[in-house]
């Protein structure tokens, strides 16, 4: 029988501090999106649409990646962080950078791009290095871990490509042209992002919907897909973007997405815990956004498009919907384990302590998951059909279903008297 | 506390330390740890508890604390002198470890 020592977790400010950063950029972008409504109906390359990606893609989904990582990384693969004392640091170079960096772009302003795009990759860089240099101590080779290991790699692609230009902003020594910013966007967005949660689906699914027996082959097959999907499409955009290579690779990509849900709906067949949550929910709408995105996707490959609001909801399913509904349905989890770590395992076993779901409002996350939905919804046809005003309602709409995840979870933070109360009324339990 | 509750023989040690144990529960899924079926042993020798406990994978996020509320239930008991807990990972936990009340409270039937 071997014995394992457990991992020390890590203390919860360091992935507080991102994902309390990553739920700021949400509300924000989720702000944002009804005010620019008219540009976003316009055109994709408008500064400050450029401006609300970068908000939503660093400071929102970027910034909840590395605080979730930081989190996971140690319990889920049983590694060893190799420096918190840096990854606090580094909060702050990132911090600053995206702070200065979403701003230029919506003011225009090429040496704030430059500046503080280089902050914000000395940033990015620096996790990726501490990530990278982590991974040896990992003791626990879950799909996961490699899901990750490759959205690193793509990462430190995206951010070189969008390091050059956000100098060329500024410098203009080049001319950027469209397919050489798609390359660019698929990179963070297929490359960092998508195998970032693919990975992190696989394992918290796993984890709280206590499934077992499901086997790995199609999970790792399925890597391989997406991967070499994205190179190919990549390469293709870089040096034969008129070619029909863009629309088969952009293929790929779309079965591979398919592959990914067909996968997660065999992993939750085994779940042993058989009510569906409202996390669940978020999960079953962030596949189904995927699925919209790549369909979009093979759609603006091919030029079946009807305007240049096409390639915004292309980047809205992804986003919002997609990344969107997953970080909110993974936050119902995540974000009470790291209050209840911080506040109540010390007490644990002494004392009564509450459950991770009587942390959150249940009536309010089902409420939330309603306006987001809805909202969701009302943005993309919006966008489909280039009316300005039904981005608008939808975007108010989904605005008020941010403000009521953001609510729940600032819940998290109150006196336990306050919380629901039955969290601990007439209750025996000690853990 | 009198000095024959803290010779109290080990044989009722050990039925009261896995009462105190049935009353330890996964913050997460809402069972206690003996219904789950995670503790593997449990020995008492002259007030001694050593444990022998796993988590329901690998990579629990209650790796650490789950074990730590353990010996903190069980030197609550009078006439515990030390408790040692050992987390394993072998055998690896299945969910037909479980009793019937946890698969009941997880929804299995």
């Amino acid at each position: 029988m071997s014995m394992i020592k457990p991992k020390r977790s890590p203390d919860p400010d360091l992935p507080g501090r991102y994902l309390a950063t990553g739920l700021l950029g949400f509300l924000l972008f989720a702000l944002g999106v009804p005010l620019l409504a008219p540009e976003l109906v316009r055109t994709n390359d408008d500064p400050k649409v450029i401006a609300l990606t970068h908000l939503a893609v660093l400071g929102w989904i970027t910034m909840t990646m590395f605080g979730a990582l930081y989190q996971l990384f140690p319990v889920a693969l049983q590694g060893n962080i190799r420096s918190p004392r840096l990854g606090r640091w580094n909060y702050w170079v990132l911090a600053a950078g995206v702070a200065g960096f979403v701003p230029s772009f919506y003011f225009n302003w090429t040496p704030g791009v430059a500046l503080f795009g280089s902050l914000t990759v000395g940033g990015i860089l620096h996790f990726v290095s501490q990530m990278l240099r982590s991974y040896p101590s990992v003791k626990e080779w879950h799909p996961m871990a490699f899901y990750v290991l490759a959205a690193l790699v793509w990462l430190m692609a995206a951010i070189g490509f969008g390091f050059a230009y956000a100098l060329n902003w500024h410098f203009r020594w080049f001319d950027v042209s469209a397919p050489m910013l798609a390359a660019h966007v698929h990179l963070g967005l297929a490359g960092w992002m998508g195998l970032t949660l693919m990975g992190v689906t696989y394992k918290l699914t796993e984890l709280f919907s206590l499934a077992h027996g499901h086997g790995r082959r199609l999970t790792y097959a399925n890597l391989a897909v997406w991967n070499l999907g994205l190179l190919g499409l990549v390469v293709s955009l870089l040096l034969a973007s008129g070619s029909g290579m863009v629309t088969v690779f952009a293929a790929v990509l779309a079965i591979s997405a398919l592959l990914h849900v067909l996968d997660i709906g065999l992993l939750l067949r085994t779940r042993r815990r058989r009510r569906l949550t409202v996390e669940h929910w978020h999960t079953f709408a962030s596949l189904g956004s995927l699925l919209v995105a790549a369909a979009l996707g093979v759609a603006l490959a091919s030029g079946h498009i009807a305007g240049r609001s096409w390639v915004v909801a292309y980047g809205y399913a992804a986003l919002a919907g997609w990344f969107g509904f997953a970080i909110v349905g993974k936050s119902y989890k995540i974000l009470p384990f790291l209050s209840w770590l911080h506040r109540f395992s010390a007490a644990a076993g002494q004392q009564p302590v509450p459950l991770l779901r009587e942390l959150v409002d249940e009536r309010l996350a089902w409420s939330s998951f309603a306006l987001l939905l809805t909202g969701f919804t009302g943005v993309l046809a919006g966008l489909l059909l280039a009316q300005a005003s039904l981005v608008r309602g939808g975007g108010i709409v989904y605005a008020c279903g941010a403000l009521l995840f953001a609510v729940n979870a600032a819940r998290l933070a109150l006196p336990l008297s306050l919380l629901r109360k039955s969290a601990l009324v007439g209750d025996e339990r000690t853990a | 506390m009198t000095e024959a509750r803290l010779r109290m023989p080990d044989d009722v040690l050990v039925a009261e330390a896995w009462d105190q144990l049935g009353a330890v529960y996964d913050p997460e899924l809402g069972v206690n740890l003996v219904d789950l079926g995670l503790i593997y042993r449990l020995e008492v020798d002259d007030g001694e508890v050593r444990v022998t406990m796993t988590l329901t994978t690998p990579g629990c996020p209650m790796s650490d604390s789950m074990p730590e509320a353990v010996e903190r239930s069980l030197q609550m008991i009078p006439g515990v002198k030390s408790v040692a807990v050992d987390l394993v990972w072998e055998p690896r936990w299945e969910p037909e470890m479980m009793t019937e009340s946890a698969k009941r409270e997880l929804g299995w039937f």
